[in-house]
């Protein structure tokens, strides 16, 4: 549709084009006092040929030929790995320079692939964003692969299924490739450890890497050894391993200061060279200017004040109880997802609190109407801190979510028990060790 | 989704946070994880290896967790020490606890090995909060039994002491650590009849490399005492080993020692090496650092009692001849050391090096002594040692006299004059080369020995064939090669002699009998094939068999037994001609002429009847190769060889008829049918080597004729129920066995009563002691017929058969080796394994029922294990949930096998192959494995890790997978948390 429309708006700017000469031309012939008659048809001759020149130029992008089902694929999933990265801070007007960017860019210049390893927070996600970007800039074709969504990839076949591909992704990223190169970012590696993709994600990089004009930067945290062993091949066929790192001291003061949080306490600091905490801090600073944040000293109150802004500002505009009923909302469906092995949602009629929750930032609609929280630590912390409101000792939690969601929430759950100096602590540490 | 149970490791997890951070900020809560380290020893090891803050170290100190040491655990095997968590925690912080460390030295009690890791944490403070704790260290290394246990940690103590310039504790440790112990401290398992010092340090090339290590620092530090303790420390040595000998005279002798410096002499160290080579080094780099200070150390020792000193002495002029030149000169020129055999080593290196810093005057002594010869008390004593051995005195003297000078002027060659050059060179050319003269006698390293000929075969050419005759005749070995690295041997020569004489047959055709009756050896030459020479095949295999005839025509040469060990008497020619016409017979030999078969087989008829193998090499007794196995013995003797050979021929005879297809016809010659007649009777033939030839060739034999074997099938395999019936029996039917996987279906109906009594005989202990197995192989053969039938192994017919007697009566090694044989069969064919699985399988669940209804005894561990490995062979329409009833007989037997648990890695090989197909069911049986350990996986091979991996991305399986997952990590092993991680965020 679109299309068309350009088409005709070209077409008919030539012809208007065409036609008014007759109002621009002689005025100018006579301002420089040269003989009408073979100006006259030269310019209009000029004109012409220009106008149309202008009009088959526009034509032809217009109407080149259509993406094949695998390059639409690309397009869209890499779309979707990069609206999902943050590249600025709430109240930030600039990003951060994040010299990481600079130095794959080095590396994929003499020809080596790249694998950025960093712990959650660091930023690597929006590196990889700014990576794909730059690839792009550069007219080079784009793969942003969120190895998240393709978790339930059993085997090459699956991930081919994925991308709508008939032939092997190598294959295709190795046509694509011509004339002007081609660049593989593979995100969030580490969240299929233990699953059979990541080893096809890993054979899709390593053959990616032999290929001419294709480079491959591959993400992934690296916390712990099984994270490095899972890295340890693509290492061995070559690849420079970089390293994303948290926002140093000074970083972390200087953004606080931009958001205007002046003389901020060191355990201030110290959370925020987490760019996730920064974020949260930020969005808080945002929502309510004049919160004081000299008591915020650890993570529970980072995100406890995030909740609270979240539902003073509500309160402000809904009332009270249409507040309470939205965060009431967020943590039934924290509980929800907690209570499966998923990390999605269904949201087939969303209502009033799910739009704001939307609106809110904390949940994203994944695709269609699978939804999810935007940061699962939030998702884990509502739950947990509701949980601890409740009273809840670890077997009352045991049966209410699933067994593999227990870590991250009791660990919770024991920081906020601790940070409310519970007299009921004890009792969860002893049932949790199921001590005397 | 109700589940009470928190994961381990969300425990583990929330305990890492606490382990993490200051414990001082939940001090409420200390008792209470206190409590949950002690009870919970999962929890407790688990806290410990995340590395706690080292502010928690205080906590566990007061609440006792340094207090005593884990208690030995009893296993089968005997005691096993448990790692001691809260130890290893407080070496790893021991530097922010210095004062707990110096309190848990001074308080524990229990086994040596806490005692040397205490020693660790104690290396990791400060040197002065060290030297609180010495004392007790001193105690403990005064007791031999735990002092050998931390001996190297304490010398590691020691060096940390002397790097920090503690000079006084350090020197006071390495006096405990190196004093010497009498004898009788020795451990009863070592050494019992020496006499040497002991000690607590572990002395061999390996360890004491660290002792001397050791001891740099504190040698940089304090060169002079750490000698001077060292010398006190070897005296005391000496004392020692003296005293146990009843050596009075001890301080004069130094014979222990080769070579002061480092050689490949002193091969075996012993402790008195290790403390001189340790205060040889100190006072190396004492007088590297400082010789003045250092000289008068020397001095002494150049007169010290001891002769070992002296010889140090000697040695650290020669390696400082230019700081110590007066010494040097004085020790030279001193007439008692220039004969001393005590310093000859050692003076010998000083005249080497020391010579050059002699002024011109003392060099012209000494050179003059030298050419002047031994002293006259010297030559006296010569000539008396002469005397007794009745050697001619002067000459003896005049010799000894030159060698004398010449070793001695050896040493001093560079710096000699032209004319003293010139008298070295007449006595090296007139008594010949020097050999080590610094040593009084020297070791070589090993060498190969190999037989080479006296001439080349050029030089044996150039004779001719008389000339050739009569120096084979005449030559003999000589003995001085047997020394060397080459020895001349007459088979060496023979081997050259057989090439020159096929080379050039035409020259020595009428010598060849006469050279090959000379020796063995020679006619062995003339058998082999030539190497280099193409001869017309005809000739070659007339010329063998011509010496072949002749030679055995000859009754001293058919019936000579001598093989002594240097080379083989008549014995061995006999062989080397069973072998060559063996080769004839063999399906590869294309070039042996058939006019001459007739002539081969009467050679073999003759050797027939070789007394090789005789009664006694028949029977070798036990330890003996070919014990109980007629099998080997039979390849290594004549008379089996020839009858086997003499079996081929026939073959090789009767399929020259291409006609004659078949068993039955009877296509033995008849000659050769008396001499089987002849040698499958026990009574005329008495060896069982010989025997188990009728069995190996079985089915040739029934081949060439039927009617021979059904008559004589009870002399190959006898009946009879004693000794000798059944030791005839086991030589020819494991022979069989072993020999011939074939069954044929017309030999079968003969042999099917054989087999059964095979069956009786194995359950009865009655099989050879082959290598070959033949128990292995009896199963095979039964299950061959198994597969090749179609009757239900539970039915009437099915349970008379053989295989089902076989499980039936014989022991549970065998029953294995039939369900072994079961899987390999199904593995090799697999073209037929439509047909053989399911009677695989239907074996299987009989034997699977037996099992159960013995209650799953260990009995049949090894079976299962067998059956087990049928599971590889398993075909594509067989799933886990067909096979479920025979997965689960094999449950009980996991976790039994005190080694190598076969079963487990073969179910774990299987269901990681079937997870793809069945992820639930396959981790809930590998659940139900893990119920069935009695003790924890040590490490687990890729298989777990794909089975775990494909459970956990299968929705329905992910559960059982966590648990699974959680179980493992509760006994310590984290190789698959990251799957659990994976999906927890």
């Amino acid at each position: 549709m679109k299309r068309w429309v350009l088409t005709f708006v070209a077409i008919g700017g030539f012809v208007l084009l065409v036609v008014s000469m007759r109002w621009w031309w002689k005025p100018l012939l006579s301002f420089v006092h040269i003989n009408s008659s073979v100006i006259q048809g030269f310019a209009a001759l000029l004109a012409i040929v220009v106008a149309l020149f202008g009009a088959l130029r526009l034509l032809m992008r217009l109407w080149r030929p259509n993406k094949s089902p695998v390059e639409q694929a690309f397009e869209y999933r890499t779309k979707q790995a990069i609206a999902q990265a943050q590249l600025k801070i709430t109240g930030l007007s600039r990003s951060f320079e994040r010299s990481e960017v600079g130095y794959i860019e080095d590396q994929l210049k003499l020809g080596k692939p790249v694998v950025l390893t960093g712990d959650a927070g660091s930023g690597k996600t929006g590196i990889a964003a700014l990576t794909a970007k730059k690839a792009r800039r550069r007219k080079k074709r784009i793969l942003v692969l969120d190895a998240l969504r393709v978790q339930h990839v059993a085997d090459e076949a699956g991930l081919r299924t994925f991308f709508s591909a008939t032939e092997p992704l190598v294959t295709i990223i190795m046509g694509l490739a011509k004339p002007r190169g081609f660049r593989l970012v593979i995100d969030q590696l580490d969240n299929t450890i233990g699953l059979p993709v990541s080893r096809i994600l890993i054979e899709l990089a390593c053959d990616c890497s032999g290929l001419r004009d294709v480079e491959v930067v591959v993400i992934s945290r690296k916390k712990e050894s099984h994270e490095s062993r899972l890295l340890q091949k693509l290492i061995s066929t070559g690849f420079v391993e970089l390293e994303s790192r948290e926002l140093r001291e000074t970083e972390a003061e200087e953004a606080l200061k931009l958001l205007g949080i002046n003389d901020p306490s060191a355990d201030l600091i110290s959370l925020c060279r987490n760019l996730l905490n920064l974020e949260i801090v930020a969005t808080i600073k945002k929502q309510k200017p004049t919160f004081d944040f000299r008591n915020v000293m650890d993570e529970v109150a980072v995100w406890g004040a995030y909740l609270e802004v979240l539902h003073r500002r509500e309160e402000d505009s809904t009332g009270v109880e249409e507040a309470d009923r939205t965060m009431s909302e967020a943590i039934r469906l924290a509980r929800y997802v907690l209570s499966t092995d998923d990390q999605v949602f269904m949201l087939d009629h969303p209502s009033a609190s799910h739009r704001r929750l939307i609106s809110w930032g904390m949940i994203l609609n994944d695709d269609g109407y699978m939804c999810r929280f935007k940061h699962e630590k939030l998702q884990d912390f509502l739950y947990s801190r509701d949980a601890v409101d409740r009273g809840l000792m670890p077997d009352d939690v045991m049966n209410e979510i699933h067994l593999v969601r227990s870590r991250n929430v009791m660990l919770w759950m024991d920081r906020i028990y601790a940070s409310r100096n519970s007299p009921r602590r004890a009792q969860f540490v002893r049932e949790m060790f199921n001590a005397q | 989704m109700p589940n009470k149970e928190i994961p381990f490791l969300t425990q583990a997890a929330v305990l890492e946070q606490y382990a993490k951070s200051d414990p001082s900020s939940a001090p409420e809560l200390l008792d209470l994880i206190a409590d949950a380290l002690t009870t919970n020893s999962e929890l407790r090891i688990h806290f410990f290896r995340v590395g706690p803050d080292p502010r928690w170290m205080p906590v566990l100190w007061e609440r006792g967790f340094l207090a005593k040491p884990p208690e030995p655990i009893k296993t089968e095997r005997g005691y096993v020490l448990s790692r001691w968590e809260a130890q290893e925690f407080l070496i790893a912080v021991a530097k922010d606890v210095p004062e707990i460390v110096v309190e848990h030295i001074r308080s524990i009690k229990g086994e040596s090995v806490y005692l040397e890791r205490a020693l660790v944490a104690l290396r990791n403070i400060p040197s002065q909060a060290i030297e609180k704790a010495l004392p007790t260290v001193i105690d403990w290394l005064k007791d031999p039994v735990v002092g050998y246990a931390i001996a190297m940690e304490s010398l590691e103590l020691m060096k940390k002491l002397a790097s920090d310039g503690n000079k006084a504790a350090a020197l006071q440790l390495l006096r405990s650590i190196t004093k010497p112990l009498p004898a009788t401290d020795r451990k009863p398992d070592e050494l019992l009849r020496r006499a040497e010092a002991n000690t607590i340090l572990p002395v061999d090339e390996f360890y004491s490399k660290f002792f001397w290590k050791a001891l740099v620092p504190l040698r940089e530090l304090d060169p002079r005492n750490t000698a001077l303790l060292l010398a006190e420390q070897l005296r005391e040595a000496l004392r020692i080993e003296a005293e146990a000998l009843n050596d009075t005279n001890y301080e004069k002798r130094s014979f222990w020692r080769n070579t002061v410096e480092e050689s490949d002499q002193d091969a075996f160290l012993q402790y008195k090496d290790v403390l001189l080579v340790g205060l040889r080094d100190t006072l190396e780099a004492w007088i590297d650092a400082d010789a003045d200070e250092a000289h008068v150390k020397v001095a002494e020792y150049l007169q010290d009692r001891f002769e070992i000193f002296r010889r140090l002495g000697l040695h650290l002029l020669q390696r400082f001849p230019g700081r110590f030149r007066q010494l040097v000169s004085a020790e030279l020129l001193k007439p008692e050391n220039i004969d001393d055999v005590g310093v000859h080593h050692e003076y010998f290196m000083l005249l080497q090096e020391g010579y050059a810093h002699l002024d011109g005057g003392n060099q012209h002594k000494l050179l003059q002594r030298i050419l002047s010869g031994p002293t006259e008390d010297k030559r006296a004593e010569i000539a008396e040692w002469a005397n007794k051995n009745n050697a001619d005195r002067g000459e003896y003297i005049e010799n000894y006299s030159k060698r004398w000078t010449r070793d001695r002027l050896w040493m001093i060659r560079d710096h000699l004059s032209a004319e003293t050059k010139e008298e070295l060179q007449r006595l090296l050319s007139e008594i010949g080369e020097v050999d080590h003269p610094e040593y009084t006698h020297w070791i070589s390293g090993a060498f190969w020995v190999s037989n080479v000929s006296p001439v080349t075969e050029g030089e044996l050419e150039e004779k001719g064939p008389e000339q050739l005759v009569e120096y084979l005749k005449e030559w003999r070995p000589s003995p001085q090669t047997r020394f060397g690295p080459e020895q001349e041997s007459y088979g060496a020569l023979g081997q050259q002699v057989g090439e020159v004489i096929l080379s050039s047959l035409e020259t020595y055709q009428d010598h060849l009998l006469a050279i090959a009756s000379i020796r063995p050896e020679y006619a062995v030459g003339l058998l082999k094939h030539p190497s280099k020479n193409q001869i017309d095949a005809t000739a070659l295999w007339n010329l063998r068999l011509n010496v072949c005839e002749r030679l055995l025509q000859d009754e001293h040469i058919r019936t000579d037994m001598d093989w002594s060990l240097e080379e083989g008497g008549w014995i061995s020619f006999r062989r080397a001609a069973i072998d060559t016409l063996e080769k004839a017979v063999t399906e590869g030999e294309k070039g042996f002429p058939d006019e001459f078969l007739p002539r081969l087989r009467d050679l073999l008829i003759i050797l027939v009847d070789d007394p090789d193998p005789s009664l006694e090499s028949d029977r070798p007794k036990d330890g003996w190769l070919g014990h109980g196995d007629p099998l080997t013995v039979a390849i290594n003797h004549n008379r089996s060889e020839a009858l086997y050979s003499l079996i081929r021929y026939s073959l090789k005879i009767a399929r020259k008829d291409p006609g004659q297809k078949g068993f039955g016809p009877q296509r033995f010659e008849r000659s050769v049918k008396e001499v089987m007649t002849h040698k499958v009777n026990k009574n005329t033939e008495p060896s069982f080597a010989v025997h188990s030839v009728f069995g190996r060739e079985f089915n040739g034999l029934f081949w060439l004729d039927q009617a021979w074997v059904v008559s004589n099938i009870d002399n190959i395999f006898p009946p009879g129920d004693d000794d000798e019936s059944i030791a005839f029996y086991i030589a020819a039917w494991d022979s069989f066995i072993v020999s011939d996987a074939r069954i044929f279906a017309e030999v079968f109906q003969y042999l099917r009563p054989k087999y059964e009594r095979a069956i009786d005989n194995v359950s009865k202990g009655y099989v050879t002691k082959s290598h070959l197995r033949p128990v292995e192989h009896l199963a095979n053969h039964l299950v061959a017929e198994y597969f090749e039938r179609d009757y239900d192994i539970r039915s009437i017919e099915g349970q008379q058969s053989l295989i089902a007697k076989f499980f039936n009566v014989v022991g549970p090694e065998a029953r294995a080796e039939a369900a072994w044989a079961l899987g390999r069969k199904c593995n090799q064919d697999r073209d037929k394994i439509d047909k053989f699985w399911p009677r695989a399988k239907s074996l299987w669940h009989w034997r699977a029922d037996v099992a159960s209804s013995a209650g799953h005894s260990t009995d049949f561990d090894r079976e299962m294990t067998g059956f087990a490995s049928l599971l590889h062979a398993a075909p594509q329409v067989e799933s886990i949930v067909s096979l479920w009833p025979l997965l689960e007989g094999l449950l009980p037997y996991i976790g039994r096998s005190k080694t190598f648990d076969r079963i487990w890695h073969i179910l774990q090989e299987y269901l990681a192959k079937e997870v793809s197909r069945d992820p639930l069911r396959t981790i809930r049986y590998y659940r139900l494995m893990h119920d069935q350990l009695k003790a924890p996986v040590f490490y687990y091979a890729d298989e777990a890790k794909v089975i775990l991996e494909a459970g956990a991305a299968n929705k329905e399986a992910r559960e059982d997978t966590w648990k699974l997952i959680d179980k493992i990590a509760r006994s310590g092993l984290t190789q698959f948390n990251h799957i659990f991680e994976t999906y927890a965020g």
